[in-house]
């Protein structure tokens, strides 16, 4: 596999910063390759706007809609890559507010590459649950 | 096999009890699987011995093999893409129960996955 550009690293500091976020390294890292593959040089720009989106699901700035299904214990969040007028909300971030006042992300990512969103993130969470099938316990 | 054949064969769970049974079981064949629906729902998937092992197969390894089918579900285009994300997935493994992290600690152990690849 190739090297992990740093620049993926640099945002990975830059999530680092953030007190009130948790996410489980492998899964930040998987998720951050996909955007820098998927953005290139607009990366740091799109970085830019995951952070402030971040920031503000923490501090209840935004109205989040809650999941159904599989996913139901989730909320997402849905955003642009680019704050620009007329550009669609692309992005999502599904997470979970742990009981510390902590947000648990689960996954950011454009709505559909390299994939569905909500598909990746029920292969993740039920890999995760480590029996797929199981995902009602 | 596509949505309409699919609807042509559900049969309703009263044909089982009124002497459909053995046309319906006649009809199922590779690949054609016959549905009954009870209250209007499905309910059972009828199918033959051979489907039933592929069906068996096919649930083992995607236990056996979650790496693969993580991959598969990401759809890269590339074969080179799938097997660089199977290797990744399987690095994971080591950290599955690694759980979520934050701050500092979050910065080492990508900084540490980071070096692994």
């Amino acid at each position: 596999m190739a090297e992990v550009d740093g620049r993926i690293l640099d945002a990975v500091g830059r999530f680092a910063e953030l007190s009130f976020l948790r996410m489980k390294p492998e899964a930040l890292l998987a998720d951050l390759q996909c955007l820098f593959e998927l953005y290139g040089d607009s990366f740091e720009e799109v970085m830019d706007g995951v952070v402030k989106a971040l920031k503000d699901i923490a501090q209840d700035r935004v109205t989040v809609s809650p999941m159904k299904y599989d996913l139901s214990q989730y909320s997402c969040y849905h955003f642009q890559s680019v704050v620009e007028q007329g550009q669609p909300a692309d992005m999502r971030s599904l997470f979970k507010r742990a009981e510390d006042g902590t947000l648990e992300v689960e996954m950011i990512g454009n709505r559909f590459f390299p994939a569905d969103i909500y598909t990746r993130a029920t292969e993740r969470i039920e890999y995760y649950l480590g029996d797929i099938g199981n995902m009602s316990e | 096999m596509n949505i309409a054949e699919a609807l042509k064969r559900t049969f309703p769970m009263k044909d089982l009890s009124q002497g459909k049974a053995a046309s319906i079981f006649a009809s199922v064949k590779s690949k054609m699987p016959a549905f009954v629906l009870k209250n209007n729902a499905p309910y059972r998937a009828v199918m033959t011995m051979d489907d039933y092992e592929i069906l068996e197969w096919a649930h083992e390894y995607r236990l056996t093999h979650p790496g693969v089918v993580w991959a598969e579900s990401l759809k890269w285009e590339s074969e080179e893409d799938k097997d660089d994300h199977i290797a990744l997935f399987n690095r994971l493994e080591a950290t599955k129960n690694s759980g979520s992290l934050g701050g500092k600690e979050l910065l080492d152990a990508v900084q540490k996955l980071a070096a692994q690849q």
